[in-house]
């Protein structure tokens, strides 16, 4: 099987708390991988490592296979988009301005393919209003759009649907499903909303106090079982409804 | 790098800030140097000669506050948008981003130095060309330029590493005015006199009294420590311009060049080391 994304035995410490303690993934090529923990659990943070952000305290990771600490990775990164915890927009720009800035970065030169993009994420109409008018589902959506501004292959949400309304959630499925099902991007996507992950994830990683408890396919987590349930009972501290 | 720096100059064309800051640069020079013009006439008609030296490179100072002000805000919004991290996660290095951040502050600093030379031509057809000739006043302007430059590398090294915007604001702002405080007292102690004058004022009139050492004076070296700071702090060529005092113009352009230098490349070791959320 073919991995975007693995990491191996991964440790972040900051000063006096530990936020990665030997955490092991592997994230399928073509799957939606859920990664589901508590606040703390350590999701932004392996984010933010494999985003280039942060570097790890030890440990690999290696982005279809090229090590992180490789002078290839920069190669990798480019087949890659991110949006970590927050969209990050020009706020005093428009969504078009924004989208020409991330070409730009990205050397690209083809301006005239901005607009499907803005289609594609449900902002075509905005015109000049600028981000910072903007509710937080369009602000959500044109981070996306940042982050599918170089066509990656790789797609890491950090909580998507954080202060969407219900409209706003089911459009973001099926934004992710879309780019997963039609154009075969493979997304890993953190989220508390577990039984919002239920419906789009093909693949699982249980994550507490920094390490991977377990990774499970969809079809492994027991019939009967919801995936909060299941949760529960795997880093346990809960009852069940 | 080339594509972060074209994105990034393109933001700051689009700055509103940054041409707030490029009209006022511009006016203010004029205005300097049109009071200026007034003052020189009123000043001939008793005899005293002013030229365009005079009042030409008096803005200098505001040049470094402008530039404050537009890279403070303009660095601090790839911390506060988030916006820095889109350039990392596509695999620009730390390196390039810094690199094409510091290109974009110098873009920053030859057009407002461009706005304060072009502004202050508003003085020729009164004033005539200046005194020091042409290549004088270019060498003047590329001093202007150069320190600049190199306060466009401590700001950067600030907005690169603080992470807030309005701290970064700030704290470039109080960087430049504390810089040019410090030039300024340098400055002013180095001119003091060794003694003080003998002349006392009595109620009989004036009367002479033997010279007395001036405890102000700076001498030994202290007084090298402080004629290098002048030569080498970028707000201390300001100063030495605004005082018609520049006298070793390449030297300065050259110290400038160096801090500028040294500045970036711990910038860019510090940068390489900080975590980013």
């Amino acid at each position: 099987m073919e991995y975007v994304l693995t990491t191996k035995d991964l440790c972040k410490r900051y000063k006096d708390f530990e936020a990665l303690r030997g955490l092991t993934m592997s994230v399928p090529k073509g799957a939606i991988y859920g990664l589901v923990g508590r606040n703390g659990a350590g999701k932004t943070t392996l984010i933010r490592l494999i985003c280039g952000l942060q570097s790890p305290t030890s440990g690999t990771f290696a982005l279809w296979d090229i090590p992180g600490d490789s002078g290839e990775i920069a190669a990798a990164r480019r087949r890659m988009g991110a949006v970590v915890e927050t969209p990050s927009i020009y706020q005093d720009l428009t969504a078009e301005e924004n989208l020409r800035q991330q070409y730009m970065v990205l050397g690209r030169r083809d301006f005239e393919t901005i607009s499907a993009l803005l289609e594609l994420v449900d902002l075509a109409g905005t015109g000049r209003k600028k981000v910072k008018n903007f509710s937080l589902g369009m602000k959500q959506r044109l981070g996306i759009a940042v982050a599918l501004a170089g066509d990656p292959d790789f797609l890491v949400l950090d909580e998507p649907v954080n202060g969407l309304d219900p409209q706003g959630i089911i459009e973001m499925r099926r934004l992710i499903l879309k780019l997963n099902r039609e154009k075969g991007i493979t997304v890993l996507i953190s989220s508390h909303i577990l039984d919002e992950l239920s419906r789009l994830a093909t693949h699982y990683g249980f994550v507490d106090k920094g390490k991977m408890v377990r990774e499970i396919t969809a079809g492994e987590l027991p019939a009967q079982e919801h995936l909060e349930d299941y949760f529960m009972d795997l880093v346990g501290g809960g009852q069940h409804d | 790098m080339t594509e972060l720096f074209r994105a990034d100059f393109v933001r700051l064309w689009k700055n509103k800030v940054f041409w707030g800051c490029m009209a006022l640069m511009a006016a203010v020079e004029a205005v300097v140097v049109l009071n200026g013009c007034r003052q020189a006439r009123l000043l001939a008609a008793e005899g005293y000669l002013r030229s365009l030296d005079d009042y030409y490179f008096g803005t200098s100072v505001l040049l470094g506050l402008l530039l404050a002000l537009t890279l403070g805000l303009f660095l601090g919004t790839e911390y506060s948008d988030g916006t820095l991290r889109n350039k990392l996660v596509v695999g620009h290095t730390r390196r390039e981003v810094y690199l094409s951040s510091l290109l974009t502050g110098f873009g920053a600093a030859l057009l407002l130095t461009l706005a304060l030379f072009l502004a202050g031509l508003v003085g020729i057809p009164t004033l005539g060309l200046w005194k020091m000739g042409l290549r004088g006043a270019l060498l003047h302007v590329l001093v202007i330029l150069c320190a600049a430059m190199a306060l466009c590398a401590l700001y950067t090294l600030v907005g690169m590493l603080s992470g807030k915007k309005s701290t970064t604001a700030v704290t470039v702002i109080l960087l430049f005015l504390g810089l040019f405080l410090l030039s300024s007292w340098i400055y002013s102690r180095l001119n003091e006199p060794p003694m003080n004058s003998g002349i006392i004022i009595t109620a009989a009139g004036m009367e002479m009294a033997p010279e007395t050492p001036n405890p102000n004076y700076v001498g030994g070296a202290l007084r090298q420590v402080f004629e290098a700071l002048m030569e080498f702090l970028p707000t201390g060529h300001i100063m030495l311009i605004l005082n018609g005092a520049l006298t070793r113009p390449l030297l300065n352009a050259a110290a400038s060049l160096v801090l500028t230098v040294l500045t970036t490349v711990l910038g860019i070791v510090l940068f390489q080391r900080k975590d980013l959320k």
